[in-house]
């Protein structure tokens, strides 16, 4: 018998401006805001500008590289969707851009990780109609 | 206008620390405030204040069931598992303002029951923590990661590898705590010791979490009553004055990755105030109950008290120095790790009875002033000290 697919959860965000982020990176590039005022950068998606105030911002594209901040290498499956993933690491990355998000690294082992590592951005196909940003060492796969 | 040693915590009360009950969480904090109220020799109509917990219950609902007719404050703090200390901050603050007169304090939950739902019950109260559920449904559960363990281990990874701290002493942290509970009846683990064997051979949770570095899942409720100092001294107990209380947000509070400098806990912001307030410094505390859901996270806050540089936790933990007999016993009832998980409320509990010399066989001689500290959502901090009065 078949065992029922659970699906993996996707953002529930609660305003169109945080939406906004998901939607943007369907196009497989990953953008951030950035204030057409005083140009930095932020994330995660807010209404106005922590430095200026401004409320004019623009989404804009990210090289898609960074590096690690930080990270979990989680052993127990805490959500069903990711039990056939443990164990995973939950990662913190420092985008070229300065911001930081969270994210998971894929195409690698967890043990390989360590602070400062260089990453890059890649996609994973979560659902029909969805792909998720997340991380790979630079130059692809490692084992 | 400074609020130190104004107010006085003058009652408390708990229900048993269990695993499995039938109780909700509504009717476990109401006994523990029948309890507290008992315990400062007043009537339930005789609270007019009350801060309630940010998940579970409402003053209303609380004030109905006890028959408080007339409540003149009421409120909530959103801090997550900071919230019931950053209360007393509250309770102090209202007392000393002569706002009311009797605040009452509570936090109980359904820390494993409603985990394990069983068939034919109702299910328990959503938890939902604003905040917190907020970003992890919006930022983190995409990428696997919904719980505690695994976002205050971005914490502790980023620096344990940047200041070079080995598990030692985290496993320091969860021994002596066990060890406490050895000494405590009311704790859930007392008469199930831990030795360093066991403690490194467990198995991973989230890195660098094993499962002993993770607080008890237990359900049960604490509360306290918050008098003016100037009452308590007519009231059953020797009075436990607020000497000093503070809370304090991390920037950004709302999520963890984007911090500037992760480090910079809440408790980094409050703690300088709570021990200007109490005009003590962090080398006369006698004893410090510190909020641990997780080892390393006791480890952050010491850092941030000031009892120690980045990367001292060693020198500061080795040797049995946070142990009773030790030069700074920490969580002298065995903490969230090993007495129970009330959210921190059981640790201002374990202040009070120190201070009233009702701590048994775990009592600190002479023990005059002690600090208790919260920890909650992503990191918001809280810290009261609290002072032995006459």
């Amino acid at each position: 018998m078949e065992q029922p697919v659970i699906q993996r959860p996707k953002p529930k965000v609660q305003d169109p401006i945080e939406q906004e982020f998901w939607d943007k990176c369907q196009d497989g590039t990953l953008y951030f805001q950035r204030c057409s005022s005083c140009n930095v950068w932020r994330f995660l998606p807010r209404y106005t500008c922590a430095k200026c105030g401004s409320f004019e911002f623009e989404w804009t594209p990210s090289t898609g590289r960074g590096s690690i901040f930080s990270w979990t290498v989680t052993h127990q499956a805490f959500h069903p969707a990711f039990a056939a993933d443990v164990p995973y690491a939950a990662i913190v990355v420092e985008l070229e851009e300065g911001v930081r998000m969270a994210s998971r690294m894929i195409n690698c082992s967890p043990d390989v990780i360590t602070l400062d590592m260089p990453m890059e951005v890649c996609f994973e196909r979560i659902a029909d109609d969805f792909i998720l940003p997340c991380f790979q060492p630079v130059g692809g796969a490692k084992q | 206008m400074s609020f130190s040693d104004k107010s006085a915590i003058v009652g408390i009360g708990q229900t048993e620390y269990v695993k499995g009950t039938e109780k909700t969480a509504v009717g476990m904090m109401l006994e523990a405030s029948l309890a507290a109220i008992a315990d400062a020799g007043l009537k339930a109509s005789d609270i007019d204040g009350m801060v309630t917990p940010p998940v579970y219950t409402t003053s209303e609902e609380l004030a109905a069931n006890l028959g408080i007719h007339v409540l003149r404050y009421a409120s909530t703090v959103h801090m997550g598992g900071a919230s019931p200390t950053a209360a007393l901050q509250s309770a102090a603050m209202v007392v000393a303002a002569g706002v009311a007169d009797h605040v009452l304090v509570v936090l109980g939950w359904n820390g494993y029951s409603a985990l394990r739902p069983k068939p034919g019950r109702p299910a328990s109260r959503p938890m939902n923590m604003n905040t917190l559920t907020n970003t992890i449904r919006g930022y983190y559960l995409p990428y696997g990661v919904m719980l505690p363990v695994q976002m205050y281990a971005w914490l502790a990874m980023r620096h344990s590898k940047l200041y070079n701290v080995g598990p030692e002493p985290m496993g320091a942290v969860a021994l002596a705590c066990r060890r406490h509970a050895q000494l405590n009846p009311n704790a859930f683990t007392y008469g199930n010791p831990l030795d360093e064997d066991k403690y490194f051979n467990a198995r991973m949770i989230s890195e660098p979490f094993r499962l002993y570095d993770c607080c008890l899942e237990t359900d049960g409720a604490c509360a306290v009553i918050v008098s003016s100092a100037e009452r308590a001294k007519d009231m059953p107990h020797r009075p436990v004055l607020i000497a000093g209380a503070a809370e304090g947000h991390p920037y950004p509070a709302d999520d963890i990755p984007s911090r500037p400098d992760p480090f910079k806990i809440g408790l980094s912001y409050a703690a300088p105030r709570a021990f200007e307030m109490a005009g003590v410094k962090p080398q006369d505390m006698d004893f410090l109950e510190i909020y641990d859901c997780f080892t390393y996270v006791v480890l952050l806050q010491l850092e941030a008290l000031g009892y120690f540089e980045p990367g001292g936790a060693w020198d500061f933990v080795k040797d049995g120095q946070i142990e009773i007999g030790g030069k700074f016993p920490l969580n002298t009832h065995g903490g969230l790790l090993s007495e129970a998980h009330v959210w921190g409320l059981n640790h201002t509990l374990e202040a009070v009875r120190q201070l009233r010399g009702d701590a048994g066989e775990r009592q600190i001689k002479d023990a005059q002033v002690g600090l208790v500290s919260g920890w909650g959502d992503l990191g918001d901090g809280s810290v009261a000290i609290l002072r032995k009065g006459s």
